[in-house]
């Protein structure tokens, strides 16, 4: 029997090379995989909120929701405390998925940062979507695959960071934080926005948490404090006063975490690594 | 039906299967031509109907002037046909301009022409239209010396296989009726190129799913909304990385239609020749697109005069001709002014030599970097998105560099560079030593296939 595509030369060399490839690829693929993946913020988002679900839940657990000042609070997976902040989002829909699965947490500490948002509808919706859910495991699967290139540009990115980044003088490292609180004070705190919206999504808020107390959650609500410079905002100062008022409306104590996300923040919103330490430390303690 | 879906691997294996079994051979061109039906109607089944009418028609006017002995008739009949295409190719590309005003009108709205308005332009519509165009014009120039003109039937077969053919029907190669119709005879398993095949398909599906995919998920962020934000230097990365993005794209769309061809038995032309090493801008359009360079050139540059005549004459040939190759891109000024600027760019260079003096390497670099800079016109269309573009590219002095997205955009067009300076620094004598292990090359992209595809993307010509 002929199968002609073997005549050529070429042919037979490139299929026998490619099968000689392919074996030692599936052979190291599994120890390499760890090496090579990567995923970003967007998946843990979603894994945060599966794991959440198809998890038991221990009655004595400790649970915190919050927005992306918080994901990397508590990520320890030895303690009892799990993590459900929402980057991009706020402790609404870290609410929202509490509440929904009736899987209630005996202490929940509750970032109130971008309460004025609505809750985050897309985010939510994969994690809850059964179909969509089948979809994210293939997400996960894919970002946790073997990717030669992908691997090899953030060695390279890295690289550039340490040539260009490691030896900056400090008055370039005030001027390049500054650009970033501009960027970001321009992108999402210095916008135009609607005072009833603001009133609705804060009530929606105050509404979730009065729930979560009814039913017996124990909670400590708590705000970490931007760079001064972020308070220009309009909007962000009508929204702090609406939100004090409710909370004062409704007995709940709030918790200002002052000092540290002055000095230790990427951009004057999210702390760095060890912001994310004192934060637990200062959580921990009120639990003491 | 995307080529880098699995729907298009189980189509291709079965199509495979019917159209070389042995005593179904006399049925190969009709189960090509309703295969290729079926392929470009997966999505839309009205697609299927618009196709239908060009081939219908084309068949008729086509064998009309093939049979029509009158000189005038022929003439009329080809004129007939080359405003049917065209009208049909501009009506369907600019409805929008076109009858915006009277959809806007209170008093019409809901109605037929509103529908007809908000329909997607038909995917690979001009690409069919301009090969109808190419069968009409050639048969009446008596430019077919393979044309078999037995009956209407035949004819009718023909003519369908050659508008429809589904590897290269939806973007391209735009094949001339002359390159084709001799070709359509009884193929046999055993006299398929395999090693072409195999090679195109490999080169075409990297640079497809791993270049070009990837590159469309790391230059989300290159978007109008966002220019703002981004440093002047991260711009320049993204623009360089775009450029590469649309070659990638398209030119691993043709890549896979030249390999699939081979498949079936049938040979298209090169639309890609490593556009990047051109050494003027000349040069870098027969390299670029060579296709569709190739039938302006045909269709509407030797037709307006060409070369002939006083200076200004040809200058403005040259312009025009650009010109239309931007508006078949599309209706916004940014594809107006990008054909524009690249027709001033032949002139230019035509007029002065300017480049005559400067070393081979610096000529590449500058005929990239003018093609590279004016895909900002390409990509933002409009005029104050252009202009913001531009000035952010300049002007955005930010020294936060986003070390990631030039890294990964760098990772990503190493392969074209590679691709394209390996002809340039190897001598013949080594790459000739070198070919004999490609094996070893292509069995790689293989294995960079298998890892690093990335989110499944339609090819960027489709909106063509």
């Amino acid at each position: 029997m002929n199968f002609y595509i073997f005549d050529s030369k070429f042919s037979r060399k490139f299929f026998i090379s490619l099968v000689l490839i392919l074996i030692v690829f599936f052979t190291f693929s599994d120890s390499l995989r760890p090496i090579f993946s990567s995923s970003d913020w967007r998946d843990k988002n979603v894994l945060r909120g599966r794991e959440f679900l198809e998890n038991k839940l221990d009655k004595e657990s400790i649970l915190l929701v919050g927005s992306s000042t918080t994901t990397g609070v508590f990520n320890i997976p030895a303690l009892n405390i799990h993590n459900l902040a929402i980057a991009s989002g706020s402790s609404k829909d870290g609410l929202d998925i509490i509440l929904k699965s009736g899987k209630l947490p005996k202490t929940l500490f509750v970032e109130v940062n971008y309460t004025f948002n609505n809750l985050s509808t897309p985010i939510l919706e994969k994690i809850y979507n059964k179909r969509k859910q089948d979809n994210i495991e293939k997400v996960f699967e894919e970002k946790s695959r073997l990717r030669i290139l992908q691997y090899i540009s953030i060695q390279l990115s890295q690289l550039l960071h340490k040539l260009f980044d490691s030896h900056r003088s400090k008055s370039m490292e005030s001027k390049i934080y500054n650009e970033k609180r501009n960027l970001f004070y321009k992108a999402h705190i210095n916008v135009s926005f609607e005072q009833e919206k603001i009133i609705k999504n804060v009530t929606e808020f105050i509404d979730q948490l009065n729930t979560a107390r009814k039913l017996g959650v124990q909670l400590y609500l708590f705000k970490t404090t931007m760079d001064p410079f972020y308070y220009n905002s309009k909007m962000l100062t009508f929204f702090d006063s609406t939100l004090h008022q409710m909370l004062n409306e409704n007995n709940y104590d709030l918790l200002i975490l002052e000092d540290f996300i002055k000095y230790q923040t990427k951009d004057g919103v999210h702390p760095t690594p060890q912001g994310s330490i004192d934060i637990e430390k200062i959580l921990l303690g009120k639990l003491r | 039906m995307l080529f880098n879906s699995f729907d298009f691997l189980y189509f291709l294996i079965l199509l495979l299967i019917g159209y070389y079994i042995p005593f179904l051979g006399k049925l190969q061109v009709p189960l090509l031509i309703l295969s290729s039906f079926f392929f470009y109607s997966y999505y839309d089944h009205y697609l299927i109907v618009l196709l239908g009418v060009v081939i219908i028609f084309n068949s008729m006017t086509s064998y009309q002037i093939l049979k029509n002995k009158i000189y005038q008739k022929k003439k009329y009949l080809m004129w007939m046909s080359v405003l049917f295409n065209i009208g049909l190719l501009f009506i369907f590309k600019y409805k929008y301009q076109l009858f915006h005003d009277f959809i806007t009108h209170e008093s019409n709205s809901n109605n037929i022409l509103r529908k007809f308005v908000e329909l997607p332009l038909p995917i690979g519509l001009s690409f069919y239209c301009f090969q109808a165009v190419s069968l009409s014009v050639d048969l009446f120039r008596n430019d077919h010396k393979f044309v078999k003109h037995r009956s209407f039937f035949n004819h009718f077969f023909e003519v369908s296989l050659y508008l429809s053919f589904f590897p290269q029907l939806i973007a391209g190669p735009i094949v001339k009726s002359k390159q084709f119709l001799f070709q359509i005879e009884k193929k046999y398993f055993k006299n398929i190129q395999f090693d072409k095949f195999i090679k195109n398909l490999i080169v075409g599906y990297f640079l497809k799913i791993v270049i070009a995919d990837n590159l469309a998920t790391v230059l989300v962020r290159f978007k109008y909304s966002l220019i703002h934000d981004l440093a002047s230097f991260d711009l320049l990365a993204m623009l360089i990385g775009y450029t590469v993005q649309e070659f990638a794209d398209f030119a691993g769309y043709s890549y896979i239609a030249i390999g699939l061809g081979y498949l079936f038995g049938y040979e298209l032309p090169m639309n890609f020749n490593r556009p990047f090493i051109a050494k003027n801008i000349s040069e870098f359009w027969q390299r670029w697109h060579i296709s569709l360079t190739y039938w302006i050139k045909d269709y509407i540059y030797i037709p307006l005069g060409g070369n002939r005549g006083p200076l200004w004459k040809k200058n403005l040939n040259i312009i025009l001709s650009m010109l239309f190759s931007g508006l078949w891109h599309g209706a916004n000024f940014g594809f107006a002014v990008w054909g524009l600027l690249h027709g001033l760019a032949l002139v230019i260079e035509k007029s002065f030599k300017p480049l005559s003096f400067i070393l081979d390497y610096l000529k590449m670099f500058l005929v990239f970097a003018t093609f590279a800079f004016l895909m900002g016109f390409y990509k933002f269309g409009e005029i104050d998105q252009i202009y913001t573009f531009y000035h952010a590219l300049f002007f955005n002095n930010i020294n936060m560099n986003d070390y990631l997205l030039i890294s990964q955009i760098f990772i990503y067009i190493f392969p074209v560079i590679l691709y394209h300076l390996y002809v340039i620094f190897l001598s013949e004598e080594i790459r000739e030593r070198l070919e004999r292990y490609s094996f070893i090359g292509y069995a790689l992209l293989v294995i960079l296939l298998l890892t690093d595809y990335g989110v499944q993307n339609e090819f960027l010509y489709f909106r063509f």
